[in-house]
């Protein structure tokens, strides 16, 4: 606990930086925590020597471009409970240690932490500047898969330091990164954006339809997902259409069948119904006249089955009506 | 007890999807096959058993999911049933107009250019038209962007998979001498 040094608060805030010194007085030590660890790292960093004016020390900090849209931090990063203690200019950054600067609170999200560095003298402050802007550069390179930021409060490309304790107002942007070497053209980024969500959508539904992953392409992957959706509407049809034939009178025990529901389905419909290409509709050919001339065998399936629940009350005796998986099985008359 | 598919076997939860679907699907039968107590059997009574065998499906199958769908949405509203359509609309009110405010934003940064002359032009001319086939098979799918629809797609695909599980299983159990071979 050194008397009559000076703290030099740097801090980055929206207009590029103060400087704020403080004098330490007994009294002011108060406001540090008193933790061994932390007194031990504060007299480790009292050998810092004053290498330079402050000047000297905006330099360094220059490297971090705050315009460069890679760059996360803007700031100097510092550990929290890391103090440099000395005569001139040294940065600090401290949040949990009480010391409010007032006004903007830094953000501990704004900055990249990389961890706790020591620094011994000034040639170690500017290696871990260069380490830092490295470690950016990686990190922003893994951040490339989420591009978008989305920032309660609009964002300059300086790094703002905007409370983020107040609510949200209403309006939400949609901040995206570019990423290196492409192009920063708002539409085009709008374009990446919309490409990416809907290339995640597509792989969401390939999981979805069967048979479909070794479909690649959007236009047939956008083909199976038709047919496979136009199938199961077909499927719902066709089960509707065999509970109107089947079952005029029964009454359905509601919390029996309930229990019995929740198990998969046997081996029925659900996984011999091929996906028939072409079917025309189901049911103008109501009546015999208007028949059309199946042109699949999934056709007389259904044409069958209506027939056989017609003609007679009881359920049909051939089961073969439904057994089809191949078409051309089936080659009833209609 | 349980049958030992080459899949695994879900197991529903008392609220799942799957089980409201089931309940109100039964229900809405039960209430058919109630007031076709005279069995007339004619082709023109199973017709309209049949269809509205299927609009129960549809409606039970998007009441079940209620409003957070836009599919189940569009489906709710062709239902010519006042008090469904009362309960959406006291329901959602509020809830769709900050949804489209936000989604108005989003739209605008997205959409973007709408001439987009340098980007998949080619990709653009394949798909549309499937796009259009698309956006048809679903309900309520005119009116939304392609990534929504997508979004809606699976959905719609994952609900239409339980519906068919279900109505086979009620088959099943129904007539068990209709047995369905494979």
């Amino acid at each position: 606990q050194s008397n009559g040094e000076v703290i030099v608060l740097f801090f980055f805030g929206p207009y590029g930086g103060f400087f704020l010194p403080l004098r330490l007085g007994a009294a002011d030590l108060t406001h540090f925590p008193t933790d061994p660890a932390f007194i031990e790292r504060a007299a480790r960093f009292s050998c810092f020597s004053n290498g330079g004016s402050f000047s000297e020390m905006v330099n360094p900090l220059t490297i971090l471009d705050p315009l460069n849209p890679r760059n996360r931090a803007v700031g100097p990063v510092v550990g929290p409970n890391e103090v440099f203690l000395g005569n001139g200019s040294n940065p600090l950054k401290d949040e949990k240690n009480g010391v409010d600067l007032g006004g903007n609170q830094s953000d501990g999200a704004e900055f990249s932490r990389s961890g706790e560095r020591e620094v011994s003298n000034g040639n170690g402050w500017k290696k871990r500047k260069r380490i830092e802007k490295k470690n950016e550069n990686n990190e922003a390179q893994q951040t490339c898969v989420e591009t978008t930021e989305i920032r309660r409060n609009p964002r300059g490309k300086n790094g703002n330091l905007e409370p983020q304790g107040s609510d949200p107002p209403k309006e939400d942007y949609i901040h995206v990164r570019a990423r290196r070497g492409q192009a920063t053209n708002s539409h085009s980024l709008a374009e990446r954006i919309r490409r990416e969500k809907i290339s995640e959508r597509m792989k969401l539904l390939q999981d979805l339809v069967p048979g479909c992953s070794k479909v690649t392409g959007k236009a047939v992957m956008l083909d199976e997902i038709i047919n496979y959706v136009q199938s199961l509407q077909r499927q719902v049809e066709f089960l509707s259409m065999k509970l109107a034939t089947v079952n005029p009178r029964m009454d359905f025990n509601i919390e029996g069948l309930i229990a019995k529901d929740i198990l998969q389905p046997r081996t029925g419909l659900s996984s011999s119904i091929p996906f028939p290409n072409d079917m025309t509709m189901l049911f103008p050919p109501f009546q015999p006249t208007h028949m059309q001339a199946p042109s699949t065998a999934w056709e007389d399936e259904f044409h069958n089955v209506f027939r056989n629940g017609f003609n007679s009350s009881s359920p049909p005796n051939n089961s073969q009506d439904l057994s089809v998986t191949l078409p051309g099985h089936m080659k009833d008359e209609i | 007890m349980t049958d030992h598919k080459n899949h695994q076997i879900p197991t529903a939860k008392p609220s799942s999807i799957k089980t409201r679907f089931a309940i109100k699907f039964l229900r809405a039968m039960n209430k058919l096959n109630n007031k076709n107590k005279n069995n007339k059997n004619t082709m023109s009574e199973k017709h309209k058993r049949f269809l509205a065998i299927r609009a129960a499906a549809h409606a039970s199958m998007a009441s079940a999911v209620g409003p957070r769908r836009a599919w189940s949405r569009a489906v709710l509203r062709k239902i010519p049933n006042q008090q469904k359509q009362l309960h959406y609309s006291l329901m959602n009110k509020q809830r769709t107009r900050r949804r489209n405010i936000r989604r108005n934003r989003i739209l605008l940064i997205t959409r973007g250019n709408p001439n987009r002359e340098n980007y998949d032009h080619e990709e653009n001319e394949d798909e549309d038209e499937e796009e259009e086939d698309l956006r048809e098979l679903v309900p309520g799918g005119k009116e939304m962007d392609f990534c929504r629809l997508l979004n809606e797609t699976a959905h719609y695909i994952k609900c239409l998979r339980t519906q068919v599980q279900v109505m086979t299983n009620i088959l099943h159990h129904s007539s068990p001498s209709n047995i369905l071979y494979k």
